[in-house]
């Protein structure tokens, strides 16, 4: 008899166990598909609501004080399909974001750039603020690089760099002899330049940073510091080739 | 004795024929890459040189890669010329 009753037992319980677990699995499945239709998305954002219907009333007293009134203006007509899209996709996320109620105000406009991209309007604020931040540094460098162009100027040693164009062996002996000639043309422009009867300044100027190129192109790959040295020369050795007085002493 | 000895000296022959001829090919692959250079200093299209004939003292005919052919030499006031044949 105890073995019939337990027998009833189990059956009871395996039988209640069973309708409670396909209720379960149901539940789980009105969930899953909600979602996907517009018109179960009301019930999906009922449970949702708690975040996502206290998300616009904060939104909004935040957004005003804190964006500027474009973002409030564009915000509201764009928060309802945000609201419905964000739900299906955040079924879960909620909970999660359950949490966190401290940050709603700053969590919105997280939401929006991280699960779709396609409201770009919220993400170019978002980016304007860091971009208005990045100029200032990069506007900044700038202008300690003017006193660094002075430095090598008065450091150039003329000679010496002469010396290691003529030694070095990343450069064969026939472009040598080539660049030479390109050199004593451009020299004999410049002549003709501080005689008053060369081209002009800026074209020198081209012709000088072409040469310069060709060289520093010869020498990067095989003499690096030879290389970097001519580069850090190219004012200081320009400077010469304008000045008469400077020009008239190489000469 | 005698195989080893005659082992180890087939061996020296061979290393110094090999090393030569790469010395050769290194100096070839420099004179290759100088004319390059220079043809491409004098605005000519070419490439790269693939192979050059010496004709004298700074004085060659080099073929390029695109089919090109250049003379490529120092003229009596020391210019170096570039001369499509």
């Amino acid at each position: 008899m105890t073995n019939i009753r337990t027998d009833d037992q189990v059956r009871t319980t395996a039988a209640v166990t069973s309708i409670v677990l396909i209720l379960a699995s149901g539940a789980g499945c009105m969930r899953a598909t909600a979602p996907t239709p517009t018109v179960a998305v009301a019930p999906s954002i009922a449970p949702a609501p708690p975040p996502v219907a206290s998300a616009p009333p904060p939104m909004a007293p935040a957004a005003a004080p804190a964006a500027p009134p474009p973002e409030t203006d564009a915000t509201p007509p764009t928060s309802p399909p945000a609201v419905d899209l964000v739900p299906p996709a955040d079924a879960v996320p909620p909970v999660v974001d359950a949490p966190t109620p401290d940050q709603r105000a700053t969590r919105v406009p997280s939401r929006a750039p991280a699960p779709s991209p396609s409201p770009e309007q919220r993400s170019t604020p978002r980016l304007s603020p860091s971009r208005a931040a990045a100029p200032p540094p990069t506007q900044s460098p700038k202008k300690p690089e003017a006193p660094v162009k002075v430095a090598p100027s008065p450091t150039l040693d003329f000679t010496s760099l002469e010396a290691r164009l003529r030694a070095t062996k990343a450069i064969g002996v026939l472009t040598k002899l080539s660049l030479k000639n390109q050199i004593d043309d451009l020299l004999h422009e410049f002549k003709l330049f501080h005689q008053g009867r060369g081209p002009a300044l800026s074209t020198l100027r081209e012709r000088y940073d072409l040469l310069l190129m060709k060289i520093l192109s010869l020498l990067q790959n095989d003499d690096a510091g030879l290389a970097s040295d001519v580069s850090a020369s190219r004012e200081a050795i320009w400077a010469i080739l304008v000045d008469p007085a400077k020009f008239a002493r190489i000469n | 004795m005698k195989t080893r000895m005659k082992g180890w000296v087939l061996v020296a022959v061979m290393t110094t024929l090999f090393g030569a001829s790469s010395l050769a090919g290194a100096q070839d692959a420099a004179v290759l890459k100088d004319l390059t250079a220079v043809i491409a200093l004098h605005g000519q299209s070419c490439g790269e040189v693939v192979s050059a004939v010496r004709q004298g003292e700074n004085d060659y005919l080099a073929s390029c890669k695109d089919g090109n052919r250049y003379r490529v030499f120092t003229n009596a006031q020391g210019r170096v010329v570039v001369q499509k044949q």
